[in-house]
């Protein structure tokens, strides 16, 4: 004869009773997660990277579905719409992985992206590529971003540890001189585009709203 | 302002940002407040999610993206709130993440079936944490029959989220929450016999 099934309240009774298992199994590890095993990286783990690459794209595809063509025409800032503003994620993007992919294939640049004027960023590369996306619609500003970030993702997954974790000199050159150029390790440059996202990501959460009050 | 009483009544959470907030608490001692508090949930979240070899690497990899986190942290409006946990909700969408990127290397790392790769991994190390699992018969049945959108809401609720908070995490309603909590116990009822 078959048993009759649980009900759901009984299941949730249970489900709740493993659940206090399972925290009780973990008590007694209390190791901090400052301390590095031996052989762990103390730089972040190609996992981490994935994982705050995926955080990135839930963001921006949430976004998608808030922001509309009169909401992108809104000045997000003294120059830049909101429209604008995502291009120049979406630039990042492309520039991003075109230079991960690169050092992946341990090749080197044949071009460097000078700050000027401006200890904040490559103003000069950065309205450029603006001005490049302007006759883009919002979709396809949204589809570049994300296929980009997605493209990142598989480059992580299939790059060799050493080349990952070794530095390589990018073309970004922060003190405005060509030839002194960014020497990092491309797991860096991953955490510094994902950092670069959230800053302005969070910023266009406060945009829209604003625009919503 | 809130009262000493409805203080201590606070979760050590929203206590914890508070005295960040104010400057009461280095960024480290709050850290270690906050790991202290979510060490267990955090591991417990993901030996439902993945196999058990791999939870303290995994582990470490939440904590270390929420120490780089914390550090610019913003104290937004909802620390006041008695129900919003802004840290859990952050360790449980970076659990959802990791997890997800662990899978996705561990797929193109092995031709095996992932549930094969992780009973493997799982076989090859009996330890307590695995003899614990074993006993979790729901939890396993529920990682193996129940879509990741169900599991996620489950996991959020018996880690004492509300579905407000679960839903505003998840960017659902609550209407969502409710239904697919319900969606994952019926899936299980349907398949566990009592006594099992």
């Amino acid at each position: 004869m078959t048993e009759p099934s649980e009900m759901p309240e009984e299941i949730g009774a249970r489900l709740e009773l493993e659940w206090r298992s399972l925290l009780e199994a973990f008590s007694a590890r209390k190791r901090s997660p400052l301390d590095f095993a031996p052989g762990r990286r103390i730089a972040v783990s190609r996992v981490a990277l994935l994982a705050q690459l995926e955080e990135v794209r839930e963001e921006w595809t949430s976004m998608k579905h808030l922001v509309d063509a009169e909401m992108g025409g809104r000045f997000a800032n003294a120059a830049w719409t909101l429209k604008d503003l995502l291009a120049h994620l979406a630039s990042w993007a492309r520039e991003f992985g075109s230079e991960i992919a690169t050092v992946a294939r341990k090749e080197s640049f044949d071009y460097a992206i000078p700050f000027a004027m401006s200890i904040l960023g490559p103003n000069q590369w950065n309205e450029r590529e603006v001005q490049a996306r302007r006759e883009r619609s919002l979709e396809e500003i949204f589809r570049e971003f994300d296929e980009e970030t997605r493209r990142l993702q598989e480059l992580l997954i299939d790059m060799e540890e050493p080349v990952l974790y070794q530095p390589a000199a990018f073309p970004l050159a922060p003190s405005g001189n060509q030839k002194e150029r960014l020497s990092v390790t491309p797991a860096f440059l991953v955490s510094g585009k994902c950092l670069h996202d959230r800053y302005h990501l969070a910023q266009i959460r406060k945009l829209l709203a604003r625009l919503r009050e | 302002m809130i009262g000493t009483k409805e203080e201590e009544d606070s979760p050590l959470e929203n206590r914890v940002l508070r005295a960040r907030a104010r400057g009461e608490m280095s960024a480290d001692a709050a850290f270690e407040a906050l790991f202290q508090e979510y060490r267990r949930i955090v591991a417990s979240w993901l030996a439902v999610r993945v196999d058990s070899g791999s939870v303290d690497d995994l582990a470490q990899d939440v904590w270390l993206i929420f120490y780089g986190r914390f550090r610019r942290w913003e104290f937004g409006a909802e620390m006041e709130s008695r129900e919003a946990r802004p840290v859990l909700s952050f360790l449980f969408r970076t659990c959802q993440f990791v997890a997800r990127g662990h899978l996705r290397l561990a797929l193109s790392r092995r031709s095996d079936p992932l549930e094969e790769v992780g009973e493997k991994i799982a076989g090859s190390r009996p330890d307590t944490l695995l003899r614990d699992l074993e006993a979790a018969k729901a939890l396993s049945l529920a990682r193996r029959i129940c879509p990741e959108e169900e599991i996620d809401v489950l996991l959020a609720k018996l880690a004492g989220m509300s579905a407000r908070e679960v839903a505003r995490t998840l960017s659902l309603t609550e209407a969502v929450v409710d239904h697919r909590y319900r969606d994952a116990l019926a899936r299980l009822r349907s398949k566990m016999k009592v006594g099992s």
